[in-house]
């Protein structure tokens, strides 16, 4: 009983990621399915969503900026 | 401070390697990571408010539908209702929580242009339940009969099938390069079995199913157990992780994967296996393989992804090479076209390998999984690994530069030549050694034209050593000037060109490995050939040359690398061993290795007269090196010091040589030597006699001797008379010195002999080794005037003028007359000792020595340093050096001593008082005193054994001295 209780639940919580996963790409966040679990993780232990917003955003420019510099020093 | 729960600290871990891809550990890492926490802990957001999310959900709506998307709109409401409705995690029920709020806050602070970004929405729902594959239908109606009827498999009718059955087909390939013949592409078989019905069925069955359209083969899952191992194992992955996306990848046969492979193998770029992105090549991530877990199947292709790379990368090359060799304004290397032409050999052949292969595959007798390709191409792979890793050091990061790709080679084949005991090690060593052969090809043309024809043929300026244009033939800096070695400055060049008899190491010049034995001779006859040339002397040395020295260098080494020389072999290695004591330094093992190699001759007769019928000269294939190496270690060294080094190095003795002889023999090298003994060592002593007594004896009576024309005329006359060819080559001249203190026996310093060398013996006797016998002739003359001035002093002229006097003063005058004796006597004994010394144990002994030498000297840079080597010993000897310096000033105190004794004596015994005399004894006893011991010590520790005449005469007079004053 107690097997099937958590397997519908597991199934529950997969349709509540798929329903968010599809809401990301509809809003083109460009978040794959497992950077969206850890955010919602990272939510669920109190970290303040716009704080969590604005490091994925920095992160990515720098990433981005730093491919980049690479790229000029390789041509 | 906002707090920030520990726990979340591993998930902050992972989601900064998610975004920026750092490893943990690294700089970027730590610095993002620190970023990251302080921006969760000192923020200054407010806490998630629902309503304000609300107000933006709807704005979001609002907008999609402003912009007429209403179906984003609909799915967007869908899904945030459906979102919000629904438990965020496993272990809660809570629904419309402050975490969903947050969530969906993120998602629409990170939005990126929602309302012009294409969406297409995608519910995958997961296969969980197994199909009934019981026919029902067949169960249901069974004993009832139902009527055919013409389907739309009727347009797939006999009449076609039978009409065109030999051009049914069964295909086997995709999207290949056309223009490629070897590729198998579409090959197309005829099938004999074609059944009458076949239609639809028939071709759906047969046509290689489009895989990379999105279909699905029929059978991809077979009625094995391990048939569903990755589905099983699919269905584990997903029970055990929530957000694992099940059946989400496609699923593809083993032999289709296989055959992607293969034209990965190829050389091809766009495949639905295989991608390429920034010229990496990568496999899909989503496929599998129904009996293969994802970890074995990416394990097998990220195997074969790193040499298709390889061959991808290798194929780009020789297509480069290609497409710059037919532009004139570009020169490639032609070292660099060698190399993508045997590398493109190899490919060729790795390439009808893989046809094979293929092949097998296609008639679909034999099964061949992806570990069985690995391991029937393993041998190939690796050597496409080593090629690539030479290709990648010798032309990626080499800068164009040729030599550093032989090296790379060399470097390669010496550190595979100890694996050689497998066969596919042996294999290895012999592709890269054909491969590496080929290469060098331009490198050893360049070599033979330069030592056979003195013509540096060097278009795309690829060779280790360049012609240095701004130095002409006919200077005498063309020796040392003429050619310089890239990247080395030209004194540098000079200490590099006679270092190079040494083992130096390559790195520091970027001298091919194999090349640094043989270099110092190359240069040396390479240089003698353009002189040659310019002589116009190249005819006479072609006319020469027998057959078998008419055949090109790399002929003569691929001949005797696959033994056709077999008859020759004796006389090479002996000529090879001795142009070895000069050049070569074969180390003692490798001689015993020579030895061991003389051994198997014997048993190699038989198969080296099999292998010279084969003649394949233009370049070694790996299977026929193999044949050589069969029986013999390989050992690249060895092979160099057999079959390549004589060649060059009898090639090179027969130019330098035929240089040697010219100078000798046509330009009287010999004859313009001679003259510098003659005038500036005056070995000719009666003509040079005859022009320094004039000039003596006009300084004696003060007159003036410094007119050029005078000096001329004096040496032309002295000259003439013995020597008159000489003549018109001999000058002097007055050149001025400095002032500062000037000794009387200085006055002929200012004296400078010339002689104008001819060209081509100007390289020999350069104004450099002309000053140097000036020098010697200065010293020679300050010796010769002391000598002559105290030969021609007159007992008559002091006895002459001794006026008459009382008796006790007759007795002091003669007393003081027998000391001035005296003194004139030892200084004539001790310059005579110096002079005897200089003329006979130095300058004659040393020239002798010279003369041996030159007529042992091979070629111009052996002739040059003799001569060098002379010049320098006969200054030093005549202790001109620096070192020697407070010797000299001893000896010319003494010789100058002479000139004023001279000098007082014409003027009169009254000249002469004893205080004078007493000065100049004590003058000369010390300087007698510290030369006679100095010599002395240096001949007893043996320093400078040739000094010992000198010491033992000085030594004596000075002994001799001493007693008579003691008496």
């Amino acid at each position: 009983m107690a097997n099937r209780d958590s397997s519908s639940s597991t199934t529950a919580a997969r349709e509540t990621m798929d329903t968010l996963l599809e809401i990301s790409r509809l809003l083109n966040t460009g978040l794959d399915s497992e950077t969206l679990t850890i955010c919602v993780r990272l939510v669920e232990q109190g970290v303040n969503p716009e704080a969590l917003a604005s490091v994925i955003r920095e992160l990515r420019r720098e990433t981005a900026s730093l491919k980049a510099k690479e790229d000029t020093v390789e041509q | 401070m906002a707090y920030f729960d520990k726990r979340a600290e591993k998930d902050l871990k992972k989601l900064i390697k998610c975004l920026t891809g750092f490893q943990e550990g690294s700089d970027n890492f730590t610095l993002s990571h620190e970023f990251a926490l302080s921006n969760f802990r000192f923020h200054r957001y407010l806490a998630v408010d629902s309503h304000k999310v609300t107000r933006q959900l709807h704005g979001v709506c609002e907008k999609f539908a402003i912009h007429s998307q209403p179906h984003k709109h609909e799915v967007f409401k869908r899904l945030t209702d459906k979102f919000l409705n629904s438990p965020l995690l496993i272990d809660q029920d809570l629904m419309k929580s402050d975490a969903h709020y947050g969530i969906l806050s993120i998602l629409m602070l990170l939005s990126e242009s929602p309302v012009s970004h294409h969406y297409k929405e995608q519910v995958s729902k997961p296969k969980t339940e197994e199909k009934d594959n019981f026919d029902w239908t067949s169960y249901l109606l069974e004993g009832i009969e139902i009527p055919s009827f013409l389907s739309s498999d009727e347009e797939w009718s006999n009449d076609e099938a039978a009409s065109e059955p030999e051009d049914e087909v069964q295909d086997s390939g995709i999207h290949v390069n056309e223009s490629d013949d070897t590729l198998v592409t579409t090959t197309l078989e005829h099938s004999e079995h074609v059944e009458q019905h076949a239609g639809k069925d028939w071709i759906s069955n047969n046509v290689v199913v489009q895989y990379w359209h999105g279909d699905v083969e029929k059978h991809v899952f077979g009625g094995h157990p391990t048939s569903s191992l990755a589905k099983q194992w699919d269905l584990y992955l997903y029970e055990k992780q929530p957000f694992h996306q099940f059946g989400s990848k496609f699923t593809m046969t083993e032999t289709q994967v296989v055959r992607e492979t293969i034209w990965l193998l190829f050389g091809m770029s766009d495949m639905f296996v295989y991608k390429y992105t920034d010229n990496k090549c990568t496999c899909n991530a989503d496929i599998q393989v129904s009996h293969l877990t994802p970890n074995a199947l990416y394990s097998l292709l990220y195997y074969f992804a790193r040499y298709g790379q390889m061959v991808y990368h290798l194929h780009q090359f020789i297509e480069e090479i290609i497409t710059h060799s037919g532009n004139i304004d570009y020169k490639v290397s032609q070292t660099f076209q060698a190399f993508a032409s045997s590398l493109s050999c190899f490919l060729q052949q790795f390439k009808s390998e893989l046809c094979i292969i293929e092949k097998d595959i296609m008639k679909q007798d034999k099964n061949v999984s992806l570990s069985e390709l690995k391991e029937r191409i393993q041998p190939q792979l690796e050597v496409v690994a080593t090629l690539y890793d030479i290709y990648n050091i010798g032309v990626n990061n080499s800068n164009g530069n040729s030599a550093v790709l032989l090296t790379a080679f060399y470097n390669t084949l010496l550190e595979l030549q100890s694996n050689t005991v497998e066969n596919t090690d042996r294999l290895k060593v012999c592709t890269v050694l054909s491969i590496w052969l080929t290469s060098t090809q331009p490198f050893i043309n360049i070599i033979d034209e330069w030592i056979s024809n003195g013509k540096l043929v060097d278009p795309a300026k690829e060779f280790i050593i360049s012609r240095n244009e701004e130095i002409q033939t006919n200077s005498n800096e063309y020796w040392e000037k003429g050619y310089t070695i890239y990247g080395v400055s030209a004194q540098q060049s000079k200490l590099q060109q006679q270092q190079f008899t040494k083992d130096t190491p390559s790195e520091s010049v970027g001298i091919p490995g194999f090349l640094e034995p043989i270099l110092y001779s190359v240069i040396s006859a390479g240089k003698s050939m353009d002189l040659v040339a310019s002589l116009g002397r190249l005819t006479e040395k072609k006319l020469n040359l027998s057959e078998g020295d008419r055949i090109s260098l790399f002929e003569s080494f691929t001949k005797s690398l696959y033994g056709v020389w077999d008859i020759d072999e004796s006389e090479d290695i002996d000529e090879s061993s001795d142009s070895d004591d000069v050049v070569i330094d074969i180390s003692q093992q490798q001689l015993t290795e020579v030895n061991l190699l003389l051994q198997h001759d014997a048993k190699l007769q038989s198969k080296q007269y099999t292998l010279s019928s084969k003649k394949s000269f233009s370049s070694g294939l790996p299977h026929e090196l193999m044949d050589v190496f069969t029986d013999r270690p390989l050992d690249i060294q060895l092979v160099m010091h057999r079959c390549l080094y004589p060649h060059i190095i009898k090639k090179c003795n027969r130019a330098s040589s035929h240089l040697v002889k010219l100078l000798k023999t046509e330009y009287h090298l010999l004859d313009y030597l001679a003259a510098m003994r003659y005038f500036y060592l005056m070995e000719a002593g009666d003509a040079m006699y005859d022009f320094y007594t004039d000039v003596f004896e006009r300084l004696r009576l003060q007159e003036y001797w410094q007119d050029v024309t005078y000096l001329t005329n004096a040496l032309q006359e002295a000259v003439h008379m013995h020597h008159s060819k000489h003549m018109s080559r001999l000058t002097v001249s007055v050149e001025p010195v400095s002032k500062t203190k000037r000794l009387p026996i200085n006055a002929l310093d200012v004296l400078t002999l010339h002689y104008k060398v001819p060209w081509p013996v100007n390289v020999v006797l350069n104004p450099e080794c002309q000053q140097i016998y000036n020098a010697v002739f200065r010293l020679l003359l300050q010796i010769k005037r002391a000598k002559y001035c105290l030969e021609q002093l007159r007992f008559s002229d002091l006895t002459n003028v001794v006026s008459p006097s009382p008796k006790n003063c007759e007795s002091e005058n003669q007393h003081l007359v027998h000391r001035i004796y005296l003194i004139r006597v030892q200084l004539l004994h001790f310059v005579d000792c110096l002079h005897n010394y200089i003329m006979t144990r130095i300058l004659h002994t040393t020239g002798w020595e010279f003369q041996q030498q030159l007529d042992t000297a091979v070629d111009l840079n052996q002739l040059l340093d003799v001569h060098t080597h002379y010049v320098k010993t006969i200054y030093e000897r005549c202790l001109l050096n620096k070192k020697m310096g407070y010797v000299r000033e001893a000896i010319i105190k003494v010789l100058n001593l002479a000139l004023n004794f001279q000098k007082r004596w014409d003027g009169g015994l009254h000249t002469i008082t004893e205080p004078i005399l007493d000065k100049m004894e004590e003058e000369f006893k010390k300087c007698h005193y510290f030369l006679s011991k100095l010599f002395a010590n240096t001949v007893k520790r043996g320093v400078f054994p040739h000094l010992e005449l000198l010491a033992q005469s000085l030594q004596t007079s000075y002994m001799n001295a001493t007693a008579h004053t003691k008496k």
